[in-house]
């Protein structure tokens, strides 16, 4: 069946398109939209719908569609939550339904072997994305302070929103004891532009930005790839790879509606996310001599502290994550390789009610009593650095998953360098609501972002794609998205995965016009 | 008590929705698609359905659990959510994106999960698990996160996984429930309109939105 019965579908299935780009989240966005500038064919295959987001909805139960929802088998010592916690599909990705939390990578976790002797240095240093991601804050619009505290010179195309409940308490609490913070970088706007509403404090983020003010890859680089031609094909889920008898990529296989299609391609970039672009190249088996498809997973450790304060906070309202410190990007008293950042954090009822019924382990007349004190809690998460281990991987499991491809087993431990991490980051977060005059306060160890899986580095053996991303083995092969981190940093993710896609982007043109 | 004396075979009525939270589910402030999935999720469970996932014994069983795990009397009386029909509903959906390695597929988790607490409930107590008083069941829940003895299906790790889903599945619906938001003052749903998307104005400590539900 031709490629034209795929709803949207510009070029047909025979076309030698010049670039395939599978996913098309916070890697394969830009990617996308720079070829497409370009001029290239591109087409990208989607695995997900493509949402209205006037029609996404603050229930949490209905917003989940815009989860990865095949099951995950998660396992290891700290077995990752994966659903609405760690996913994300739809046309834009996970980027639907992030938190528009836009710190920049400190310097010095490029550099963290150099540094401690743990983990691993990335192949480029921060001097060398800086001005890609300078480029992506001026494309997809950031709100924050005049003047930034920790980089007084970086700057924002509109003023932070509204301070809500757990961001006052986090700024109170920090105050009290000397540590510095502030309204963090935000990806949203709050000017509206022709495009663009401002932000209206409605603290959905995580369900979808329905006017949208949050900077997300669908109505930024995805908007601008397609008024230039790019192809996007939603409900595309890709599943096979094909070569010619150099070894080349000549066609990806994919699935729509039951049916299998093949597109031909003479460049193919993979932005599945860092399990299932492993997954796809498990399956296949390409792009693995280095045996390094799978292994190195990471995920931030994710602590998060609450506490009850006596006035209302409702947690709801307000841009969820507005307050940060990147005081503890390297304590002075810590006991382990890299650091943290914390953020203050608005969260909707579900979300929070899973994390008290998992995390706080109530259970009885104490679960149903606490799930009532929703409108006075506060909370403050952390995001820190989590060293590579061989041992973390994405395997496939032995059962069948969508077309066939096997379910992929995640395994996770934390060692003992995330453990120390999380444990002093739980004494910070719970000093600071202490300060801020919290009371029942608690803690949760968890862990968020999928991270590694396809590292990048200078060696062959040791890493699957060279410092842009393009594969060793394949020689039209690409990979941008937060698989080829080879560290996890203590930043955020979206912002640098973002810039590498630009830096590759203009890399795999140069190439090609060299 | 006994958890069947709360008549489990039928379930109680489900709770009221308040007149203050139904007047602002039908304001501007609330889309029409937010309005329509709260709507459809006040109607009862269709009880067919649930037959279809699990067995009428297996659904007592977990209405009885699920009683003591997220009991609902202080906020709704002799009302209740019918937590228990939707979780077997939810297991006869399809799952939410993963499951931990170590446990089956979440219906079979749930299934054998029942049948090794109702092991467990015949060798401590010579009675089956929904037979069981409220304080049984609940010494029976408490030895599950330090490590319940089972020669039942599931081990012990595997039981300590699935009641974090089992909590997780119970509290995710209950705090959806329309009912819930309104007794406690929740106002989530709330973020706009169709026409004007309006989020909310006053934003901060003790900063409440006059339109917005109390407790
Ligand atoms: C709840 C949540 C909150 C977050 N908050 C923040 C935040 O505040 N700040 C921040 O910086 N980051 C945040 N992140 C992380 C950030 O969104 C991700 O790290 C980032 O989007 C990952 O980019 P990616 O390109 O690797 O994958 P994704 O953005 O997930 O994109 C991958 C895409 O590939 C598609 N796909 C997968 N397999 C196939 C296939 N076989 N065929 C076709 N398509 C396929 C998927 O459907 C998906 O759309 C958050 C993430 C989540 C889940
Ligand atoms: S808080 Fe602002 S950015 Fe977030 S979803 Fe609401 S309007 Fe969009």
């Amino acid at each position: 069946m031709g490629a034209a019965s795929v709803k949207g579908a510009r070029y047909e299935d025979d076309d030698i398109v010049d670039a395939v780009v599978v996913g098309t989240g916070a890697g394969g966005a830009p990617v996308l939209a720079q070829l497409a500038r370009a001029g290239l064919k591109v087409v990208a295959l989607e695995a997900g719908p493509r949402f209205d987001s006037r029609q996404f909805t603050p229930d949490e139960i209905i917003a989940s569609e815009f989860y990865w929802q095949e099951e995950r088998l998660s396992g290891g010592h700290t077995p990752q939550a994966f659903g609405g916690n760690n996913s994300g599909t739809g046309v834009g990705g996970s980027m639907l339904h992030y938190g528009a939390f836009l710190p920049r990578i400190d310097a010095r976790d490029f550099q963290l072997f150099s540094e401690t002797g743990r983990g691993i240095d990335w192949p480029i240093s921060r001097e060398t994305l800086l001005p890609y991601m300078m480029q992506v804050e001026r494309e997809i619009g950031t709100s924050g302070p005049d003047s930034y505290i920790w980089e007084p010179e970086r700057r924002f195309s509109s003023p932070p929103p509204p301070r809500n409940a757990a961001c006052e308490a986090m700024l109170r609490g920090c105050e009290a004891l000397g540590i510095r913070a502030s309204d963090g970088p935000a990806g949203l706007l709050t000017r509206a532009t022709a495009e663009r509403e401002a932000c209206v404090s409605c603290g959905a983020c995580h369900q979808g930005c329905r006017n949208g003010a949050k900077s997300g890859v669908d109505n930024t680089f995805l908007r601008r790839a397609e008024a230039d031609g790019a192809d996007i094909r939603p409900g595309c889920f890709v599943h096979g790879i094909e070569t010619d008898a150099h070894g080349h990529v000549c066609a990806v296989v994919y699935r729509h509606d039951g049916v299998d299609y093949r597109q031909k391609c003479r460049l193919l970039v993979l932005a599945a996310g860092a399990v299932e672009t492993a997954r796809l190249l498990l399956h296949t088996g390409l792009a693995n001599s280095s045996e390094q498809v799978g292994r190195n997973y990471m995920a931030h450790p994710s602590p998060q502290v609450w506490g009850t304060l006596p006035g209302e906070t409702r947690p709801n309202k307000g841009y969820p994550s507005l307050a940060i410190t990147e005081d503890m990007i390297r304590p002075a008293d810590a006991r382990f390789a890299g650091g943290y950042l914390i953020q203050s954090l608005g969260m909707m009822p579900v979300t929070w009610g899973t994390l008290v019924a998992r995390g706080r382990g109530l259970w009885g007349q104490a679960l149903t009593e606490y799930l009532g004190h929703y409108n006075h809690v506060v909370g403050l998460g952390a995001h820190g650095e989590c060293l590579p281990h061989s041992d973390n991987r994405v395997v496939l499991s032995d059962e069948p998953g969508m077309a066939g491809v096997p379910k992929p087993l995640i395994t996770f431990s934390h060692g003992p360098n995330e453990d120390a991490l999380c444990a002093h980051a739980i004494a910070t977060m719970t000093a600071i609501l202490e300060a801020a005059g919290a009371t029942d306060i608690w803690s949760v160890s968890r862990d968020a972002h999928m991270i590694g899986t396809c590292r990048m580095g200078d060696d062959p053996d040791h890493a699957v794609v060279d410092p842009f991303g393009r594969s060793f083995d394949v020689g039209n092969l690409w990979i941008c998205d937060h698989s080829i981190f080879p560290s996890a940093t203590s930043a955020n993710p979206a912002l640098a995965i973002m810039a590498l896609g630009l830096r590759m982007a203009e890399h795999m043109l140069a190439m090609a016009t060299a | 008590m006994t958890c069947r004396s709360g008549s489990p075979a039928k379930p109680p009525e489900e709770p009221e929705v308040s007149e203050a939270f139904l007047a602002l589910l039908d304001s501007d402030h609330v889309s029409a698609r937010t309005r329509t999935i709260m709507r459809q999720r006040m109607a009862t469970p269709d009880v067919v359905a649930v037959g279809h996932v699990l067995s009428p014994v297996l659904l007592e069983q977990l209405r009885c659990v699920v009683s003591r795990v997220l009991p609902q009397e202080r906020v709704f009386g002799t009302a209740a959510i019918d937590l228990a029909a939707r979780i077997a509903l939810r297991l006869g959906s399809g799952g939410d994106g993963w499951r931990f390695a170590i446990l089956p597929p979440d219906k079979r988790a749930y299934e054998l999960a029942l049948e090794t607490l109702d092991g467990a409930a015949r060798r401590q107590h010579g009675n089956a698990l929904e037979t069981l008083p409220n304080d049984a069941l609940d010494a029976l829940l408490a030895q599950i996160v330090p490590g319940l003895p089972s020669d039942g299906p599931l081990n012990a790790d595997q039981m300590r996984a699935w009641f974090s889903d089992l909590r997780a599945d119970a509290v995710q619906i209950f705090m959806s429930y329309p009912a819930t938001q309104a007794a406690f003052g929740i106002s989530a749903i709330a973020t706009g309109g169709d026409d004007i998307i309006q989020g909310f104005s006053r934003i901060g400590t003790d900063q409440r939105d006059a339109w917005e539900p109390q407790a």
